[in-house]
């Protein structure tokens, strides 16, 4: 009867209680309490007797005081390091207004802290700051699933249906299939689909000895299994486990609209691969192919991206297509060299616009078909020597160029001739050896300034990388994919759960730690 | 800590077969323990009831499987455990019907058992006059008022629960006024006229 108890059922869809089992969840309720604090009514003391209760806010707002401040809102967990540790909690905790918090007993939560590993992982994440162990954590649940649901059929039939009469020889459905590079025919009479003939039916009449002058219909798999254009995957993948079979023919409104294999279906699943596929199409295309093949990138990224794929692993994939795209698009209209800057040539950057050094006598046509395709570049481009004269200026008053600075501080080489990248290079890092210091004290300055949050760790991250400090570089940068993940997300217009508040929080505490160790 | 504050409470909820105190009977119990203005959401209680005679119809309006009743313990089997939690506590309801019918199914059994009991819908009359406004609300207006979760199913349980909650947040109020526990006693329940 517990779970009709309308806290279980708060704690069932709330991370990380979320992660219990119905028991454990039923070991934190069996000591639960409630309690409802005044406004500006001490909860708990710094340095006071360590806690014994985890604190659960469930209405208000409750302030917590150690040097800085911090302010929880409703569903945020305060109090864990001490009651995990049995030492004096670290900070104050105050109501701001009347606030309703959930008490959930020490020993119990203990108890499933031990027996559960994903819920402590959550909590030693946290507490440890491993920001992004604790987004992997909370994005696990919905990896990849939400596919089957959102994505409809017709977006998955990549192949126009390639069909063949009953009649049809079994050498010539093969061959139909070689010139197609397909893995099944549709056998078609009188414009409807009456099976499906796939390799894997030829393998097993070449096993058996059988004839290959005879007719398909007599080897195909019948009756055919259909499906709408406009059904979501979700219906094909039913349709073909139900029905044990390997492809299922998709239908329009002016008839078959192509075949749906169960290697397309995971394909879209682990989503990862379909990007793959894509890569492949490069190397052939024109400006006009590109084109499509942008916006197809964008598109598997954001699906990718919705369900639950990280920003990092993310941007190492699409940054590897960018890259092919920017070469290619080269190789058609450009003479002379062109390289990655920024957030590209980190490998952290998920769409475009891309920052990109061309260094070339003409590079206005090349440019514009980037531009054309979609790959909004934004590009500095000179020929070497005013490129120099460019650097020169730069790191003659880092203050106004801190931006271009921080931009060309990362940068891979791309295409073209290789000496003039390196030429480019050496006079850079020349510079920037120079400079160091003037840039770190620069670069400290722009990080406090900017509102920011992204760019103010850049700034950061780049100072710490000058002065050589490997550690906190390392957690900078965690904390960095961490907020462009939640903002990704942001743009994409997912919806920011509670965890998501929790990193962000946690991501500006350890910016202003190294702010101030800067 | 004013004396209201540090009283037991039991806050509790009943369904029952009809609206009758006297004839009809209690089908499903649930009480929430609470100590001042804590709730120990833990020491929660709660049991299906088989009662002597009912209508099937009855039932089922409240979601309980005939099976599940038949299954039940009778209210005399339950009578001692209830006691023990209800003892020296005041009985928070929602109104007046939930306590009466549990005094009357205490002396159906013949048991001598009396507690205190203070109705929310009541003690929220007292504090809108109190502070000047004129409401009267259900308890689904309760529940909203209060800010608490919308989707819910009424079973004694979660009503309980929700009980608990609503008075908890008026137990702070009334301690604010230096409401006393006989004072409470007063307030939590409708004003007899005397003639």
């Amino acid at each position: 009867m517990i779970e009709i108890l309308p806290p279980f059922e708060y704690l069932k869809k709330h991370k990380p209680f979320s992660f219990l089992s119905e028991r454990e969840l039923e070991e934190v309720i069996g000591s639960l309490e409630s309690e409802v604090f005044r406004k500006g009514e001490m909860i708990f003391k710094k340095s006071g007797k360590p806690l014994k209760y985890v604190y659960l806010l469930k209405s208000g707002r409750v302030k917590l005081k150690n040097g800085h401040e911090e302010i929880l809102t409703d569903g945020d967990v305060f109090g864990v390091a001490s009651a995990i540790s049995g030492n004096p909690p670290r900070f104050t905790a105050i109501a701001l207004e009347d606030s309703v918090c959930y008490l959930i007993r020490r020993n119990s939560f203990l108890k499933v802290f031990n027996s559960n590993q994903k819920f402590s992982d959550f909590f030693t994440s946290l507490l440890s700051r491993r920001l992004s162990s604790l987004l992997k954590l909370s994005k696990k649940s919905s990896h990849g699933l939400e596919n089957l649901y959102s994505i409809k059929v017709s977006e998955i039939v990549s192949r126009k249906a390639v069909t063949c009469s009953p009649e049809t020889s079994v050498v010539e459905a093969a061959k139909i299939m070689d010139k197609n590079r397909v893995g099944s025919v549709v056998v078609v009479a009188d414009g409807k689909p009456v099976g499906v003939f796939t390799q894997r039916d030829l393998m097993k009449l070449i096993a058996r000895g059988k004839d290959l002058e005879d007719s398909v219909g007599e080897y195909m798999t019948s009756p055919v299994i259909s499906i709408n254009e406009n059904d979501s995957l979700i219906e094909a993948y039913l349709a073909i486990v139900t029905n044990a079979i390997n492809h299922i023919v998709v239908m329009g409104d002016g008839g078959i609209k192509g075949v749906v294999s169960t290697k397309d279906l995971l394909l879209k699943l682990s989503s990862a691969s379909s990007l793959l596929s894509i890569s492949r199409k490069v190397a052939r295309a024109g400006i006009d192919e590109l084109k499509e093949i942008m916006e197809e990138i964008k598109s598997s990224i954001e699906n990718m991206v919705i369900s639950g794929a990280d920003f990092d692993e993310m941007s190492k994939i699409a940054c590897g297509i960018y890259e092919l795209v920017v070469k290619r698009c080269a190789q058609l209209s450009f003479e002379g060299c062109v390289f990655f800057a920024g957030d590209a040539a980190r490998q952290s950057l998920v769409f475009p616009p891309m920052h990109l050094g061309i260094i070339a006598e003409d590079w206005h046509e090349f440019v514009s078909s980037l531009r054309r395709i979609g790959a909004q570049p934004l590009d500095t481009s000179s020929t070497l020597n005013s490129w120099m004269e460019t650097i020169d200026e730069w790191f003659s008053s880092p203050r106004e160029f801190a931006q271009d600075i921080l931009m060309f501080m990362d940068t891979k080489y791309i295409f073209g001739p290789k000496e003039l990248y390196l030429a480019w290079k050496g006079k850079f890092d020349k510079m920037l050896e120079e400079k160091r210091e003037d840039v770190i004290k620069v670069f400290v300055e722009e990080s406090k300034r900017c509102t920011d949050i992204a760019k103010a760790f850049l700034f950061a991250i780049k100072a710490l990388e000058l002065k050589g400090e490997e550690n906190e570089v390392s957690e900078a940068r965690e904390a960095y994919s961490v907020v462009m993940d939640v903002s990704l997300r942001e743009i994409l217009g997912s919806s920011l759960g509670k965890v998501d508040e929790l990193l962000m929080k946690e991501a500006n505490k350890i910016l202003a730690k190294i702010q101030e160790s800067l | 800590m004013t004396e209201i504050l540090s009283a037991r409470y039991s806050a509790l909820d009943v369904e029952t077969t009809g609206l009758s105190p006297k004839k009809d009977e209690i089908i499903e119990i649930a009480i929430i323990p609470m100590l001042g203005s804590r709730i120990l959401i833990g020491g929660y209680f709660f049991s299906l009831v088989k009662p002597k005679k009912f209508r099937a119809e009855s039932i089922k309006f409240h979601g309980i499987g005939i099976d599940a009743i038949n299954e039940a313990p009778s209210f005399e089997r339950i009578a001692e455990r209830v006691r023990r939690i209800v003892e020296g506590s005041v009985v928070v309801c929602y109104s007046e019907f939930d306590a009466e019918i549990l005094k009357n199914h205490f002396s159906k059994v013949k048991m001598k058992f009396e507690f205190d009991w203070v109705d929310i819908s009541q003690i929220e009359r007292w504090l809108a006059r109190r502070e000047g406004r004129n409401e009267d609300l259900d308890m689904d207006g309760l529940i909203e008022k209060y800010g608490l979760c919308k989707i819910y199913r009424h079973t004694a349980l979660a009503d309980a629960y929700y009980t608990a909650c609503i008075f908890q947040k008026q137990l702070i109020r009334l301690s604010e006024y230096g409401v006393s526990l006989a004072e409470l006693s007063r307030i939590g329940k409708r004003e007899k006229f005397i003639w």
